[in-house]
């Protein structure tokens, strides 16, 4: 964390604003940035604006007010280096129901520029890990929602940007999976990636995550190490869990 | 990228071709292409002898003008984007231009068959007022495909624009004057002129707004599901189309009619059906716009007992168009396992769909009544519809429903 303050931070969301309609914003005044390295779980209940800041930070929304950097570049100064440095992982997996397993990595591979030889290899890799080897040439739609979240998780990590943006990973996947992800995530973080990863599953979260922003309705109550978390909180026995639920129940007198 | 036209290229033919096989399914229930045909028989009939009835003060240029300029104007641009586009193409939207161009181009081409089908359909009303040649056919067909051209252009920048809303409303009035300016005959330099703001508009307020901006991925993958839907609901009007996507609309004033009153097994598949009808996939839409025309047809052409034959097909026609809605999925884990004999599951299919040819025999036979100013000539028209209501719901529907049950 020191010496990261001196260079570009991966991601800077700066006082952003934002949602569907000008009328009704999701996200109200949010901020928050990530180092280089570090794996931070984005938290909050159903509705909070977890999958809106997701999609502002993709560019698939445009912000209100506030501004979203990458590597110290906005979308608007350089799309295409934006665009690059960021691997996504949908919630709901999206599909080509035309395409196979293996043509879904290539279309990565053209989208990101790989070349053919790192695309071999990495490839090669995932499909072991996810033990899909043998399902090279299926198509992906008629797979379970397991399998066709783990097609997501591959493309992703086919393209080992400088930011992961993972929104929900672990549901519908089985333990193993479950592993190889985090096994995968762990890897990444430790050749420099940021992985920015949204979720319900606290335990898990609780034990990778560096760092934590908890949203609750549109606006950060409260972000950092679970350490400094629990400080705030006030009783350092207490669980994410305990804290997670606190915020979401309005019992929010320590925050301020 | 050469990989992106390629991509585009592959998606277009599959269009294509899943397109030519509804088709070919479509032209094959005969039924329908008869009724096309006889429809275009008694149409061109009836087109003729109503021009000849026409007065001379008949604003004609003004409806044909209004009419090709709607076409004109609506051009949605057809990228054949795909849900999972908004995963796997991002990382390239700035490569992509080539591929948006070949969908410009193609959406030009495509709704360009549909305005000259249009503007050759409405010429005959047009030249009705204005003297007739050749060389004038062929200017106005050039002036509406150069708007056509100007609208897709206008239509693309405004996907990287966030309020659309005045755009569109100034390039429609625009497009809509400079048509008129031509097809009434102005001088040039009013039809320059308007041509010379068109111009401008276009170089500085739609290309200076979107420079720099990006799409907006969401509406246009909006716009893509819109567009292949109108063609996959079309041809589900005639054959069953697998996965089609649904949509529902609340609509809580005409469902409050129908509340859930009793819990008799009879009502289940009433229920369903009448909230299928009221709220999915726009029946309740198909079945007023047709009704509308009918009466509108019924009480403005005023064909004297000849009206029996509208009434017969506007019923036929909304017929046809009913029966989907027994293949309207319904939740299998629910509806597929309800304790309830297939035959409680048709009765009430049947009864609603004769209940609403009936009503709407009534209606249409109403008005084509007062149009005719003549009861006898309403009772007429009673007999026909009402005829064909129930020999279409009791006979047809119940023979179509044993074969597709």
């Amino acid at each position: 964390m020191k010496e990261a303050v001196m260079m570009n931070p991966v991601l800077t969301v700066n006082q952003l604003s934002g949602g569907y309609s000008r009328q009704r914003p999701v996200l109200r005044d949010v901020s928050f940035e990530m180092d280089t390295g570090e794996l931070v779980g984005l938290v909050g209940l159903n509705g909070a604006g977890k999958s809106t800041t997701i999609k502002h930070i993709l560019g698939l929304l445009q912000p209100f007010s506030g501004e979203i950097r990458v590597g110290g570049k906005t979308l608007q100064e350089d799309m295409s280096a934006y665009r690059r440095s960021i691997a996504y992982v949908p919630e709901m997996p999206e599909l080509y129901e035309q395409l196979t397993l293996e043509e879904h990595l290539q279309m990565t591979a053209m989208a990101y520029h790989l070349d053919k030889k790192t695309y071999e290899e990495r490839s090669e890799k995932l499909l072991h890990l996810f033990n899909m080897e043998k399902k090279k040439h299926w198509f992906p739609i008629h797979f379970s929602k397991g399998m066709r979240q783990k097609v997501m998780i591959m493309c992703a990590f086919l393209v080992r940007p400088a930011l992961y943006i993972v929104d929900e990973p672990f549901v519908g996947l089985d333990p193993i999976g479950i592993q190889s992800l985090l096994d995968l995530m762990s890897e990444m973080k430790q050749s420099g990636s940021s992985i920015l990863m949204s979720t319900h599953i606290l335990t898990t979260a609780e034990q990778y995550c560096d760092r934590f922003i908890i949203l609750h309705e549109g606006q950060i109550a409260i972000q950092g190490t679970l350490d400094q978390i629990k400080k705030r909180f006030g009783n350092t026995q207490a669980s994410l869990h305990d804290i997670y639920l606190a915020v979401a129940r309005g019992e929010t007198e320590w925050l301020n | 990228m050469a990989e992106l036209s390629r991509l585009w290229s592959k998606r277009c033919r599959e269009n294509m071709q899943m397109q030519l096989r509804y088709w070919n399914l479509i032209g094959r229930n005969s039924g329908l292409m008869f009724f096309i045909y006889a429809m275009i028989l008694i149409g061109g009939f009836y087109y003729k002898k109503w021009l000849d009835s026409l007065p001379g003060d008949f604003p004609a240029i003004l409806i044909v003008s209004l009419l090709v300029a709607a076409v004109c104007v609506h051009a949605p641009i057809r990228t054949f984007i795909q849900r999972a586009d908004l995963v796997f193409l991002l990382p390239v939207e700035e490569e992509m231009g080539d591929y948006f161009r070949k969908s410009r181009v193609y959406s030009f081409g495509i709704q360009s068959v549909w305005l000259i089908g249009i503007w050759v359909i409405s010429a005959p009303l047009y030249f009705h007022y204005e003297r007739y040649s050749i060389g004038a056919f062929f200017i106005n067909t050039v002036v509406l495909f150069a708007v056509k051209a100007w609208m897709i252009d206008c239509s693309w920048q405004e996907q990287l624009i966030r309020e659309t809303l005045p755009f569109r409303f100034l390039r429609s009035a625009l497009s809509f004057c400079l048509i008129y300016f031509v097809l009434s005959r102005q001088p040039v330099y009013v039809v320059l002129t308007c041509a010379a703001v068109m111009f401008l508009v276009s170089a500085f307020l739609y290309h200076r707004q979107t420079r720099g901006s990006r799409l907006h991925w969401p509406r246009l993958l909006d716009s893509e599901m819109r567009q292949s839907l109108t063609f996959l609901r079309f041809a589900n009007l005639f054959t069953d189309v697998p996965r089609l996507q649904r949509n529902v609309r609340p609509r809580f004033i005409f469902s409050r009619l129908f509340p859930i009153r009793h819990f008799n097994e009879r009502e289940v598949f009433l229920q369903i059906f009448v909230k299928t009808f009221l709220r999915a996939d726009d029946y309740l839409g198909m079945y007023v716009r047709l009704t509308f025309i009918g009466m509108l047809l019924g009480y403005l052409l005023n064909l004297g007992a000849f009206s029996v034959f509208l009434v017969i097909s506007i019923v036929y026609v909304t017929g046809l168009q009913l029966l989907p809605i027994w293949h309207y999925p319904f939740p299998q884990a629910l509806a597929g396992l309800y304790p309830i004999e297939e035959m409680l599951k048709r009765q009430p299919f049947v009864r609603m769909v004769a209940g609403l040819l009936i009503m709407q025999s009534v209606i249409l036979s109403a008005v084509a009544g007062i149009g005719a100013r003549s009861f006898a000539d309403f009772l007429f028209f009673l007999a026909g519809g009402l005829a064909v209501s129930l020999l279409f719901s009791l006979a047809y529907a119940k023979k179509w429903l044993q074969q597709n049950a």
